[in-house]
């Protein structure tokens, strides 16, 4: 099982402590690098040289919102091979639709339980970890 | 030559021909006494045969005397006169006398001359000297000399051309007669008085009757007359006889041989003696069956004609010159209030009549005045107009009959027009009263010919289009519809009028005073009396108002869309803003336990509990009323939904404790709606029960019926119930009666909202303690 690059793009300092907490629970040495907002997101994607393996995007953010930012990871020809799983607390049909027709690898809500919630980021990680990526 | 002068010549002749006997006789002995005589007297010769010479010089015939060759040796004058030779100057033979054609028997008879020594009533034909033919009777007799030796022969000639003619013109005048009797058409019988049947009958009598001829000589009259016509044929009969009368006429019908009858029109004249007896009857039958049935049809069709002026429905007087009545009908004794019956009319006087009978008019002088008017003038007057007094309208027509250059009378004719003119007013006054809603309508009308000029235009169209009349009439619609947009509209509009569609349009025009108005036109094909189309008529109102209203609640829809899109995403905003929160709070207290594990009390560890608990109801509320608020946001995803499929996902998805049973009763139909929220609407009924089942075993029972317009569904659970004053709040939302963990009041409000999207409704049965029944209806 490989360790993952994950960029975080989240605003929420909870929801990032949250992650960090979780990943290292499951026991797993994932690199997790936190973005506060999507502008944040595409500064640190612009150094093509150390891209993530995977992104999970917040959809309510301040600023460039999820959706935004999404449009403009999936206009860049590189970024837009980098698998983004949305991790929010939107169960809103319209942003689910808008989502996948711009193009999500995954669109996992948050639920209410902290035990649920690490229940499902093992998953999400596993299941990624087995997959193979494009590296740079 | 008339009768009488033949009746005179043939007595002439006979006498003539009895003074020739007489002559002849004499003649004879004369020459047979001088044959013996002079045998004896020979010596006496000389002076007698000068006394005989004397003799045949003075008899009134032609005396002639020749040899035995022929050779004439002696005419006396009225044989020269006969023959015009003079034999004392020229020779002539008996040969160059006869006739050619008779010769033969000339030789015959001179041979006959020869042997028996005479002969009599030789009849032909003699040349005279200047080649005229002559008709002569000729005795003639041998003189023979003393030694009884034939020396001469001798006659007597006596010119019968005369008589001969006269006897040919007899005979052709009997043979014309009879051709005359034998073809014509008319029959024409002879009968004798004291002789059975009939002498004479002509071929036309034949073919008339039938019989022949022989038949009829042996027939009566009787035989062939109808019975019918009998008795008046035989009283006629009897007059005649009896001398009253000289002739009848009669016509009658003749039963012919094969059983037919015909009519003939039938004269008998008798010819009677100096006595004045019936000699002879001569009858003259004329065929007149044909003549007969033309005149029965005549009469028939007279009959008939009567018959229709009779019962005519228009009045009819037809009057002579002197205006007594012809020929007048019912009907003009009904229309002019006559009480005298029809044939009581024939003869009066018009004008006395007129006189009496103006006080039936409204205006009896203008009445009297009129019609002496017309009768002065005898022309020819259509379309009088008479009021009478009990209100009825005549139309009155008055026409001189000529027939050729002659006049045959006047006629008056009444027609009753009381009706057409009350139709026509009633018309005029219906017309007026059309006229005037159009006039005083709200609505513009136009009416237009088919190359689009204007012909007529109401108050209305003017103030709604801001031009004047004078303006627009006889203008091309283009002036009023003038925009681009109005011009293109009219041609697609026009063209449908021409295929005599009609309908109702909206075209955008400018007025007079530049303002921008919407009008919709009713436009209908305008035809003529004869269903051609002539143009169109156009009724126009100004819905500008109206279209602003609508343009102005196009924007509020638009905007409401809008604002309704914003507050959804709001819904989900404020949803997601609050939500993070709780999980924020949930991971924090997780924390919180996880960190402390084995050192907080138990006290501690049931508090954070309760925030658990807290936060989990915190979310479900969120949770509802982002749903409440979604729900009538995007209605038209309608779609068939089968129910049964759907049941089943719920029963599978929602968690039913073992002592609960489901059961549907009858399968579930496929109703039209949104699929998602009918699935919500039986998942929060269904889950409902399930919360509220108390008892030891739980019993949900779904069924559903089919209504007219609606299904209606019942869901029954034997749970705790709901008390009767609750009923009408559970559908208002937070108005749940059992607050607990997973009842937020809103769930029934949800379900309330989606019945309600489809037209639905939702009421409920409950007994407290023993179970509830929720009723709901989805519109087909």
């Amino acid at each position: 099982m490989k360790t993952l690059n994950i960029l975080l793009i989240e605003d929420d300092m909870i929801e990032v402590m949250k992650l960090n907490r979780a990943s290292k629970s499951i026991q797993l040495n994932h690199n997790v690098i936190e973005a506060n907002n999507g502008e944040e997101a595409l500064k640190l994607l612009e150094n093509k040289d150390n891209l993530p393996d995977i992104i999970l995007l917040d959809l309510n953010m301040p600023k460039i919102n999820g959706i935004e930012f999404l449009k403009i990871l999936k206009a860049d020809n590189r970024l837009k091979y980098i698998p983004t799983i949305i991790l929010t607390t939107s169960n809103n049909q319209r942003d689910l639709l808008e989502c996948y027709k711009i193009g999500i690898a995954g669109y996992v809500l948050k639920p209410l339980k902290y035990e649920d919630y690490v229940s499902k980021i093992e998953k999400l990680l596993s299941y990624w970890s087995i997959n193979e990526l494009i590296t740079a | 030559m008339s009768q009488d002068q033949i009746a005179i010549l043939q007595r002439a002749l006979e006498r003539e021909k009895k003074a020739r006997k007489a002559a002849e006789k004499i003649l004879e002995e004369k020459s047979r006494e001088l044959y013996f005589t002079s045998q004896k007297l020979e010596n006496l010769l000389d002076e007698k045969s000068s006394q005989l010479e004397g003799v045949f010089e003075n008899i009134v015939d032609a005396f002639v005397l020749m040899d035995i060759k022929g050779n004439i040796l002696k005419f006396n004058d009225a044989a020269t006169k006969l023959f015009g030779y003079d034999i004392s100057k020229e020779s002539i033979n008996v040969s160059n006398l006869v006739h050619q054609d008779d010769f033969k028997y000339a030789v015959l008879s001179f041979e006959e001359l020869i042997t028996k020594g005479f002969f009599k009533n030789y009849e032909a034909r003699v040349y005279t000297k200047s080649k005229e033919i002559k008709w002569v009777h000729i005795n003639a007799s041998i003189v023979f000399d003393r030694k009884n030796k034939p020396i001469a022969a001798q006659g007597i000639v006596r010119d019968i051309t005369q008589e001969k003619a006269l006897k040919q013109q007899l005979e052709d005048q009997k043979n014309q007669l009879s051709i005359i009797i034998n073809n014509s058409p008319i029959g024409i019988s002879l009968s004798k008085s004291n002789y059975r049947g009939l002498l004479q009958i002509n071929r036309a009598l034949v073919n008339m009757l039938g019989y022949s001829a022989e038949e009829l000589k042996t027939m009566k009259v009787q035989d062939i007359t109808h019975p019918d016509d009998e008795e008046a044929s035989k009283l006629l009969r009897d007059q005649l006889y009896s001398g009253e009368i000289d002739q009848f006429n009669i016509e009658k019908r003749y039963i012919k041989k094969d059983g037919n009858i015909f009519w003939a029109k039938t004269n008998v004249t008798a010819v009677r003696d100096k006595y004045g007896e019936i000699e002879y009857q001569v009858a003259t039958l004329e065929d007149i069956s044909k003549e007969r049935e033309s005149k029965e049809k005549l009469i028939e069709s007279e009959n008939r004609l009567a018959t229709l002026v009779l019962n005519l429905d228009s009045g009819i007087l037809l009057e002579d010159e002197n205006r007594k009545v012809v020929l007048t009908n019912h009907k003009f004794c009904e229309l002019l209030n006559i009480d005298i019956a029809v044939d009581d009319l024939y003869g009066m006087d018009c004008s006395e009549a007129a006189e009496q009978n103006k006080v039936l008019f409204k205006d009896p002088n203008a009445f009297v005045k009129r019609m002496n008017e017309i009768d002065s003038a005898k022309q020819m007057v259509i379309g009088d107009e008479l009021e009478m007094l009990d209100g009825k309208i005549l139309e009155r027509n008055y026409l001189p009959i000529t027939i050729g250059e002659k006049s045959k009378g006047f006629l008056w004719t009444f027609t009753d027009v009381t009706l057409k003119r009350r139709y026509s007013k009633s018309l005029e006054a219906q017309k007026q009263k059309y006229y005037n809603i159009i006039a005083n309508m709200n609505l513009g009308l136009v009416e237009v010919s088919s190359d689009n000029k204007i012909l007529m235009v109401n108050q209305s169209f003017t103030e709604m289009s801001g031009y004047n009349e004078v303006e627009l009439l006889g203008k091309h619609t283009n002036a009023i519809f003038n925009t681009e947009e109005a011009k293109a509209v009219i041609a697609i509009e026009n063209a449908k009028r021409k295929k005599g569609q009609s309908n109702s349009y909206e075209v955008k025009v400018e007025t007079k005073n530049g303002e921008i108005r919407y009008w919709l036109i009713s436009g209908a094909p305008n035809y003529d009396l004869n269903g051609d189309i002539v143009g169109s008529i156009g009724v126009h109102l100004d819905i500008t108002e109206l279209k602003k209203l609508e343009l102005q609640k196009e924007k509020l829809l638009l905007k409401l869309e809008k604002s309704n899109d914003e507050l959804q995403e709001y819904a989900h905003i404020v949803s997601h803003d609050l939500k993070s929160p709780l999980r924020s709070i949930d991971a924090l207290v997780s924390w919180l336990k996880e960190d402390n594990k084995g050192k907080l009390d138990e006290m501690s560890l049931r508090n954070f509990d309760l925030i658990e608990t807290t936060l989990e109801k915190m979310e479900q509320l969120i949770s509802d009323v982002l749903a409440y608020s979604s729900i009538g946001s995007d209605s038209d995803t309608k779609a068939d939904v089968n129910l049964n499929t759907k049941l089943d996902n719920i029963i599978s998805m929602l968690y039913i404790p073992e002592h609960i049973d489901i059961k549907i009763l009858h399968p579930l139909p496929i109703v039209n709606g949104d699929a998602t929220k009918l699935q919500q609407l039986f998942q929060n009924l269904i889950s409902n029960a399930i919360k509220f089942i108390d008892k030891d075993k739980g019993v949900i029972i779904i069924d559903f019926e089919d209504l007219k317009s609606h299904y209606k569904f019942s869901i029954k659970d034997n749970g705790i119930g709901i008390d009767k004053q609750f009923h009408n709040k559970i559908f208002k939302i937070f108005h749940a009666l059992n607050k607990s963990k997973d009842s937020t009041g809103i769930g029934l409000s949800i379900v309330k909202k989606i019945i309600d999207l489809h037209e639905g409704q939702i009421w409920l049965e409950s007994e407290p303690n023993v179970g509830t029944t929720f009723y709901f209806t989805l519109k087909k």
